[in-house]
């Protein structure tokens, strides 16, 4: 299942220098943490002048749409979906 | 050299969410029943699902499909980010759509094959390595087009003079990019019965049959002379098509989406730095097809201009509309004096005003009171040109 979701998430992130990377390593939602297994796309986009960095992860057979707002710092769960969809 | 996504939205998608990697998945306009299919993934098409068929149809074959609407976010932003790869390899390239580019090596003697692969690898360490492309090379787009369609998905294939003709003879008319079957209709009816006869006949046989200067261009175009990747001139005139998932069945229901579509074509116009004169607008479903079109004299500027002209002049109605179309015409280089004393000046003033509120808050933060309770556009690609 598929479902839209727009809530806080609190989001672990590694920025690593060396490789110039920048990825979620773990959320955490519902009282329940996430370890991310992979990252299957970053994307950016404006929504007027403010920009929002999109994170598209999977972990534990679940996906996760990660949505960070530029101008205030904070993480939105966009998206959760299960593997069947 | 063409480079084309294969299953664009959908292989996306599953770059996006590996959990839906080797899974039927297709993308389509609206997740309803009767929701038109704008991408199938890989999987979806070997089961033999195909782009512009229902979710329905597409179910019967394959009841654990897998639907998606459309991120368009995801997808203008793999668009830019293949342009720049592009970019890196050839000075020249054209966006020819949402998933296709045109790259222009005239001049350049290196090896196409090789740039080819280079690009296939930039493009798997870059994107992702679900999103594959299918390059075409050719000494035209024609055939850089048709060279792309003849391996998918991943292919490379070059069209060269040592065997255009092979490959025309194992073509239908209908394989040839701009061939439709009316066109293939009226072709057989002239004796040219595949593109190998299409070869073979004259200019001035070809022009006869097209009855226009097309016959010349399918002439050269078939013998790998550019005819088509000019950049086009200044646009004669745009237009902006939306079909509704919910039939509109008044008047304020139509308000958004004739407002969304004027502000679309009115924007595409102000890139031109035109002023318009000319609309037309349709909107049709079942057993009713209202329409009108207006011609003034001073130009409008924008789309509120255009959507303050027309909304007045569309009638009640009973009825279910299904689609809507705005189309501007007559544009003219814009020359606006400026007069401060007009009320029409200050509606320029504040309209210009709100577009300058929107492109900074996003779409729809101004907008007309008569558009309030009626429905939105969600935001859509369309798959024609880009421009």
């Amino acid at each position: 299942m598929r479902q839209k979701i727009n809530a806080p998430v609190s989001v672990m992130m590694d920025f690593n220098h060396r490789q110039n990377k920048v990825m979620p390593t773990q959320i955490q939602w519902n009282n329940r943490d996430f370890k991310i297994e992979t990252v299957g796309m970053h994307y950016q986009f404006f929504k007027g002048k403010k920009l929002f960095h999109v994170f598209s992860v999977s972990s534990g057979g679940m996906f996760f749409k990660l949505v960070l707002n530029t101008e205030n710092l904070f993480w939105k769960l966009s998206e959760v979906a299960d593997e069947f969809t | 050299m063409l480079v084309d996504i294969n299953s664009c939205f959908a292989t996306i998608e599953q770059q996006a969410n590996p959990l839906l990697q080797g899974k039927e998945v297709v993308v389509a306009a609206y997740k309803s029943e009767r929701g038109c299919i704008l991408a199938a993934s890989r999987e979806a098409k070997k089961l033999g699902i195909k782009t512009g068929w229902r979710i329905n149809e597409a179910q019967k074959i394959c009841p654990n499909l897998i639907v998606l609407t459309p991120d368009t976010e995801k997808y203008r932003f793999i668009n830019k980010k293949l342009k720049k790869i592009l970019l890196k390899f050839c000075p020249r390239v054209q966006t020819k759509s949402i998933d296709e580019f045109f790259l222009d090596f005239e001049g350049i003697n290196d090896d196409l094959i090789e740039i080819g692969l280079k690009i296939k690898k930039e493009i798997n360490k870059t994107l992702g390595e679900w999103i594959t492309v299918s390059i075409g090379i050719g000494p035209n787009l024609f055939l850089a087009k048709i060279a792309s369609n003849l391996k998918k998905p991943d292919g490379l294939v070059k069209i060269d003079e040592s065997n255009f003709l092979e490959i025309y003879k194992k073509l239908k008319l209908t394989d040839l990019h701009g061939i439709n079957h009316k066109t293939a209709y009226k072709l057989e009816l002239n004796g040219i019965k595949n593109p190998d006869d299409f070869y073979y006949k004259s200019q001035q046989e070809l022009r006869s049959i097209f009855k226009s200067i097309c016959g010349d261009y399918w002439y050269f175009r078939l013998r790998g002379i550019e005819v088509d990747d000019k950049e086009k001139p200044v646009k004669k005139s745009f237009s902006a098509i939306f079909s509704l998932k919910n039939p509109a069945k008044n008047k304020a229901d139509l308000a958004g989406i004739f407002f969304q579509l004027c502000l679309k074509v009115g924007k595409r116009c102000n890139k031109q730095k035109m002023g318009i004169r000319g609309v037309a607008w349709w909107a049709g479903g079942e057993n009713i097809n209202i329409s009108g079109k207006l011609h003034k004299k001073e130009e409008m500027i924008n789309g509120w201009e255009i959507f303050k002209e027309i909304y007045p002049k569309i009638p009640e109605f009973r009825g279910k509309i299904k689609k809507v179309v705005v189309v501007i015409y007559d544009l003219q280089k814009k020359v606006w004096q400026k007069n401060f004393f007009t009320e029409k000046e200050k509606f320029r003033q504040g309209s210009e005003i709100a577009e300058k509120i929107n492109n900074k808050y996003g779409m729809g933060t101004v907008f007309p009171g008569t558009v309030l309770a009626s429905k939105k556009i969600p935001d859509f690609i369309g798959f024609g040109n880009t421009e």
